[in-house]
């Protein structure tokens, strides 16, 4: 067990934080992002995880396609604190903050190397993947016969406004979600429905503006500027547009949204209630990671079923102790699980 | 009912694509794109929406080609269109649609730049293409039919998106002087994974397309190596069209497609939508004359170099589709949609 070294490990990042490669966030976009991911690794949430029975595996491989800097966090200090060693294999055209993550992991002694061959899959009896369905289907693929295999595939989140809810409050919260990994990965909010946009659209688009200012949006890539702007017009086309600097917020008819998540954009649909929520999402519903809705100290206040239920503002903090996509990952990272 | 004003625009058109390849055309390509613009703005709901009319050509809005995918684009609102092209969503997202009053002017554009551009180009048409009786919504079956002579003498090698190579084989080997073998870059990397015969002399053949969503890629230069070593075709050449546009540009293999008149190809900034300096690459957009139904003005999502004569370099897809790391990607979430 090495979970002292995994809290030290946690220490030297939360220190060097601003020595982490931009990985396209800005200097604040990243500070975020890495906080949030931090911060779940807290004390009693890595005692929990170390008071699981189960035997662990000697060795495992993580396989993490472009994705949100951090997302390889909570792997890596569940799989590492219980004394697995663990090779990650990343895209070698974009490591993100591998290599600062490996390297303080490395300092504390902990069993971590990073590579960006694919070879690497082919020799630990677990391996994790997250990546597209091509992606998943190779790794099987590649691993050995009895190696363990967790796939992880696309997903998206959403958020849900009731029309009674404090809608300055809950746009301060969305807009920290949607400001989060510049709104990449899983768990930003590729929508968010209600059943009142018009009140939550001025203090929405406020909120953009101060989270802006507060965090920076990073770099884009080509092809998100292109969606954007296409995006943009759909919006104009069919809806409204209301736009700031780095942000947008699309007001969408129901059948013109879709569950992909654009950087810094927001999609606001209309939808009387929850009923209409379920049929808006049927398309997609085994493809859902996560739903937000209410705000503290209340609990999540609708009832869409979703592998994660969460509070507005909580999207991109998911607690270490959870399922992953409706998986026990916890408990399936380990020999006996 | 075709909106008042198509007809005098048409021939407006026809007269600058005659007039054009005589390298006397009748009027400006700003003037006549504006004309086109305010006309299809006054006529289409959802062009009017994205922008004022336009008093420029600068200010004719380009239109994403992922529109084309979600609302019906341009003066054809009601159903059924006339003619209605469709992408071919190979990757599971929507279909992009563009609907025509009419396909005269496509028609007019495509054969007229064609035969500019591919002046040797065989009476017989052998296709390895969706016949467009079968398949109407295909542009690309669509232009190729209007290729032989007599109209008609083609033969078509598709069938519901599967290749019949047993019938191209049959159809090549029968083949008396030279044809005309159309082909998108995949069926053709398909076709050459069999036994196909030397074409007869002078034949020419067309490739168009890449290999998106296709389970078979070959890279360009090795296709068309594998191409001429096969079939032993007097020239390949090769093609660049889209469902939304209605005119094509036309090159050799390793050159940059040749744009016809009455289509100005931009290279713009993605991240501002500023034009780059000519020869610098970026997002390609094309206004087309041709274009009178949908939309004058479209932007694609290709990255690309506009050289000083207009030519084109295609220099693949815009980097970044593949930045969402876990999230759902929009072919994902159509293919979704459309199945549900």
């Amino acid at each position: 067990m090495s979970w002292a070294a995994v809290r030290a490990w946690r220490d030297l990042l939360a220190d060097d934080i601003d020595a982490a490669p931009h990985a396209g966030l800005s200097t604040a976009g990243r500070r975020l992002a890495v906080t949030l991911a931090l911060d779940a690794l807290h004390d009693e949430a890595l005692a929990a995880v170390a008071a699981m029975p189960g035997e662990p595996f000697d060795r495992a491989t993580l396989v993490t396609a472009r994705t949100v800097a951090t997302a390889a966090l909570e792997w890596l200090a569940v799989l590492l604190g219980r004394g697995t060693a663990v090779t990650w294999k990343v895209p070698r055209e974009a490591p993100g903050l591998s290599g600062w993550i490996a390297g303080h992991a490395q300092q504390v002694g902990l069993p971590l190397v990073v590579t960006p061959e694919r070879a690497a899959v082919s020799d630990t009896p677990l391996v994790v993947v997250m990546g597209d369905d091509a992606t998943v289907a190779a790794v099987r693929a590649a691993a050995r016969p009895d190696a363990r295999v967790l796939g992880f595939g696309h997903r998206f989140s959403l958020a849900w406004v009731d029309a009674d809810l404090d809608p300055v409050t809950a746009a301060e919260a969305l807009a920290r979600d949607v400001a989060a990994h510049d709104t990449r990965g899983c768990l930003a909010p590729a929508v968010v429905l209600t059943p009142a946009p018009e009140r939550l659209l001025g203090p929405l688009s406020s909120a953009m503006d101060t989270a802006q200012a507060r965090w920076p949006r990073g770099e884009l890539w080509p092809a998100e500027h292109a969606a954007l702007r296409a995006r943009d017009l759909l919006a104009r086309a069919t809806g409204q547009l209301v736009a700031g600097e780095g942000w947008r917020v699309h007001v969408l008819p129901p059948d013109q949204a879709d569950p992909v998540a654009r950087p810094r954009a927001v999609q606001l649909v209309a939808l009387p209630d929850v009923d209409a929520a379920r049929s808006w999402l049927a398309p997609w519903r085994d493809v859902l990671s996560t739903v937000a809705s209410g705000l503290p100290p209340g609990a999540p206040s609708v009832a869409l079923d979703a592998p994660r239920r969460c509070r507005l503002g909580e999207l991109q903090a998911p607690p270490l102790q959870r399922w992953h996509d409706g998986v026990d990952h916890l408990r399936l990272t380990l020999r006996a699980g | 009912m075709t909106p008042p004003g198509r007809e005098a625009l048409a021939a407006r058109i026809r007269a600058f694509v005659d007039g054009s390849l005589r390298g006397a055309p009748p009027e400006s390509f700003d003037e006549l794109a504006v004309a086109i613009a305010r006309w299809q703005a006054a006529h289409s709901p959802v062009l009017a929406a994205l922008a004022p009319p336009p008093d420029t050509v600068d200010a004719i809005p380009p239109v994403p080609v992922e529109l084309f995918k979600r609302l019906p684009v341009g003066t054809v609102t009601a159903e059924p269109a006339p003619v209605c092209f469709r992408t071919s969503g190979t990757t599971g997202s929507g279909r992009g649609t563009q609907r025509l009053w009419s396909a005269d002017l496509y028609d007019h554009g495509a054969l007229a730049w064609a035969r500019r551009c591919v002046p040797d180009l065989p009476a017989q048409v052998v296709a390895l293409l969706e016949d467009p009786v079968t398949a109407p919504d295909s542009s690309l079956s669509h232009m190729v039919a209007l290729f032989p002579r007599p109209p008609g003498d083609a033969s078509w090698h598709v069938v519901d998106g599967v290749a019949d190579l047993p019938s191209l084989v049959a159809r090549l080997r029968a083949a008396e002087g030279p044809v005309f073998l159309a082909t998108t870059a995949f069926a053709l990397a398909e076709a050459l994974t069999v036994s196909l015969p030397r074409l007869p002399d002078g034949s020419l053949v067309m490739i168009t397309g890449g290999f998106k969503g296709r389970a078979t890629v070959l890279d360009d230069s090795t296709l068309v190596a594998e191409t001429r070593r096969v079939l032993h075709p007097k020239r390949v050449v090769t093609e660049y069209g889209m469902t939304e546009l209605s005119s094509q540009l036309w090159g050799h293999p390793g050159d940059a497609f040749r744009a016809p008149p009455w289509l100005r190809a931009t290279a713009v900034d993605p991240a501002t939508g500023a034009p780059v300096p000519r020869g610098e690459p970026g997002q390609l957009r094309f206004l087309d004359l041709c274009t009178l139904d949908a939309a004058v003005h479209v932007e694609t999502l290709d990255l690309g170099l506009v050289h000083g004569d207009g030519a084109v370099t295609l220099l693949g897809r815009l980097p970044g589709a593949e930045a969402r790391g876990c999230s759902l990607t929009v072919e994902e979430a159509w293919a979704r949609r459309g199945a549900s």
